[in-house]
């Protein structure tokens, strides 16, 4: 009897952990399965798609980064994140701090605040077409238009995650610096942004994940073939080299390279900063 | 009511102005005013011009040439616009169906992680993969697996024999026998739900559990809702996102996990509670206010699903995965009317059934007395 439900135990352990590894197949699987497919050439996968790259091939890669021109989509979309998060980062970092400590309080702060963070909820749409307008009128329809929409679109959830992080260092800090002769901008980046390096490397992670990925306002804003985000190559690809599957795999290998690499190393940071803003609140 | 005394005290007290100093308003316009100006310009302004927009006319052709029709475009949209309720339609049942699967079987894979099983951090990290894709590359990757002709899906229902399970998951619409009754169970089904939904609201408990029950039987129902189609490709673009955000809820909910108080499990351990009445009546409250709020990022989520729409199905088979924001897009941009006030308008429409729902789910799911840990 008791070697009996031992057992039993001991196979519905296992069954639970078979079941575990049945879903981590699910979800990981079609990733995988790009990856094959981005090794081998395209006659091969139509005649057995799941087959293994046994005479490994990396004329699909070529192909993409030249051929389809994937090399300047992904240059574009380094140019845009990149400018996006240099103009959000201290933005948001210097908005936050000022919300956050007792000394910059002022009447209507905590409304401002609110307002600002309360365009969370809003869609999408309700800013989208009056931005295409807007843009269209000042000529910004390019690189730059885009990496300042996405700077804005980012400024709420940042805003909120750097403040809740400013409120909790302690008043002393703040003081000591001042004594010391230092003023109100030599106390934010000398002493506090530093001390914030945390949070801020959380936002920065949120953000980039955000901004690499982003295709609403990528799709409407950018007209010209030159000017194609990484997403947006993507999608053309896929119009264009519809039955090429190996070359598209590797297109979609290459764009998502860099998040998984950075994945890889920085796990925890990732899922820090992706959770951050929905954990509170 | 504060007397001035009162209030210079209070500020003397919090050190404002202890040293005789002004407000530093220099400091605060400097530290602020960036981001106010983005704001402004990228935020603010243009939420106000769509509503501007949207009583007016705006000709593409002409220069953006304005010109004010009244209330025309919000009047068309509600009456003759059949491509709305498609829209609608489909965008409503997205948010109120991938929410329930999402959270709820995120909500599921923590209590398993929770228990610590073998490899617990590796399907942890290994579950949140699908969060970091570009929902691009999402699309052509489900566009793969739902293929038709070598799928993953349709193999696999074909080689277990399940030959009708294996349709084109993104292109088939099933029509139903327009004489068979079960045509009409949804709608019949459909009133007695909501008067259920609203007895839930002014019970007093408000268990989540029953708020949860009851969504699930009004999402059941709004899935059979265009009562002469099975939507087979709507189906299967809401288990991509719910593929999706599985393991995002599911990492959010084992962080809330592991900060519940470890006395108050203990203590009901030792009452005698089971594990079942442990999970509804400790664990579920106690991660009641997470619940509420991934439910209504998700919610917010599927109400502006618009990528994965646009890459694999374009709102088709006719419009069967039509969503708001595909319409809004298609409307501005693709068809030739060139018209930028009726999308502005459907736009607005939008903004006001998201932020009014949002806030509404967060008073309705707020408990009056919540547990306090």
């Amino acid at each position: 009897m008791h070697i009996s439900r031992q057992l039993l135990r001991r196979i519905s352990r296992y069954l639970l952990l078979l079941f575990l590894f049945g879903y981590t197949f699910i979800e990981l699987g079609p990733f995988l399965w790009a990856i094959l497919m981005s090794f081998r050439n395209t006659n091969d996968i139509l005649q057995n798609p799941y087959g293994l790259p046994i005479p490994l091939e990396f004329r699909n890669y070529i192909k993409a980064l030249t051929e389809f021109g994937f090399a300047r989509y992904f240059r574009n979309s380094v140019i845009v994140t990149g400018a996006a998060l240099l103009i959000s980062t201290p933005i948001a970092s210097m908005a936050a701090y000022s919300f956050a400590r007792k000394r910059y309080k002022f009447r209507l702060r905590e409304v401002v605040f609110q307002i600002i963070f309360i365009t969370i909820m809003f869609p999408p749409q309700i800013t989208l077409l009056s931005l295409f307008v807007m843009l269209w009128r000042y000529k910004m329809l390019n690189l730059i238009g885009l990496s300042l929409i996405y700077a804005s679109t980012a400024l709420p959830i940042s805003i909120y995650i750097l403040r809740s992080f400013y409120m909790q260092i302690p008043q002393e800090l703040e003081d000591a610096a001042r004594i010391d002769g230092a003023s109100d901008w030599q106390t934010f980046w000398r002493v506090m942004f530093p001390i914030a390096r945390p949070a801020t490397a959380t936002v920065i992670v949120l953000n980039f994940i955000n901004f690499w990925n982003e295709f609403l306002y990528a799709v409407t804003m950018i007209l010209k073939d030159e000017m194609r985000t990484m997403p947006l190559g993507v999608m053309k690809i896929m119009g264009d080299q519809f039955t090429d599957y190996g070359g598209l795999a590797a297109t979609l290998v290459i764009s998502v390279v860099p998040v998984i690499v950075l994945y890889v190393f920085l796990s925890e940071w990732f899922i820090e900063g992706m959770t951050a803003g929905a954990l509170k609140g | 009511m504060r007397t001035w005394l009162q209030r210079r005290f209070v500020q003397l007290r919090n050190g404002q102005s202890a040293r005789g100093e002004k407000r530093p308003w220099g400091s605060i316009a400097l530290f602020l005013s960036p981001a106010l100006v983005l704001y402004c310009s990228f935020t603010l302004y243009p939420v106000f011009m769509t509503f501007f927009n949207s009583v007016h006319k705006l000709d593409m052709a002409q220069n953006m040439a304005r010109t004010f029709v009244g209330l025309k475009n919000y009047h068309e949209l509600l009456t003759t616009d059949l491509i709305l309720k498609h829209a609608l339609r489909n965008s409503i049942t997205w948010a109120f169906v991938a929410p329930l699967f999402d959270v709820g079987l995120g909500f599921l894979f923590a209590l398993i992680l929770y228990h610590r099983p073998p490899f617990a951090r590796f399907f942890r990290t290994a579950w949140f993969v699908p969060i970091l894709i570009s929902w691009v590359v999402i699309g052509v990757l489900f566009r793969w697996v739902y293929n038709y002709d070598w799928g993953p899906v349709v193999m696999f229902f074909r080689a277990i024999g399940l030959d009708f399970l294996a349709v084109n998951y993104l292109g088939t619409v099933i029509r139903v026998d327009p004489n068979s009754w079960t045509r009409f169970l949804p709608t019949l089904l459909f009133i007695p739900a909501l008067w259920m939904m609203y007895r839930w609201t002014r019970s007093r408990r408000r268990s989540i559990l029953g708020g949860s029950l009851i969504l699930s039987l009004l999402a059941a129902l709004m899935l059979r809702f265009p009562s002469d189609v099975v939507n087979v490709p709507l189906y299967s673009l809401i288990a991509v996102t719910t593929w999706k955000f599985i393991g995002f809820n599911m990492v959010i909910f084992l962080a809330a996990m592991s900060s519940m108080p470890e006395e108050l499990l203990d203590a009901a351990k030792i009452d005698g509670a089971n594990t079942f009445q442990l999970l509804i009546h400790i664990i579920v409250p106690l991660l009641r206010m997470v619940i509420v709020n991934l439910f209504i990022l998700s919610w917010i989520g599927k109400m502006v699903q618009f990528a994965l729409v646009w890459v694999t199905t374009r709102g088709g088979p006719v419009h069967y995965t039509e969503t708001i924001a595909t319409y809004v897009q298609k409307r501005a941009f693709e068809w030739r009317t060139l018209d930028l006030g009726y999308p502005s308008a459907l736009a607005v429409l939008w903004f006001l059934v998201v932020f009014v729902g949002a806030l509404v789910f967060t008073r309705m799911f707020k408990a009056d007395d919540p547990i306090e840990y």
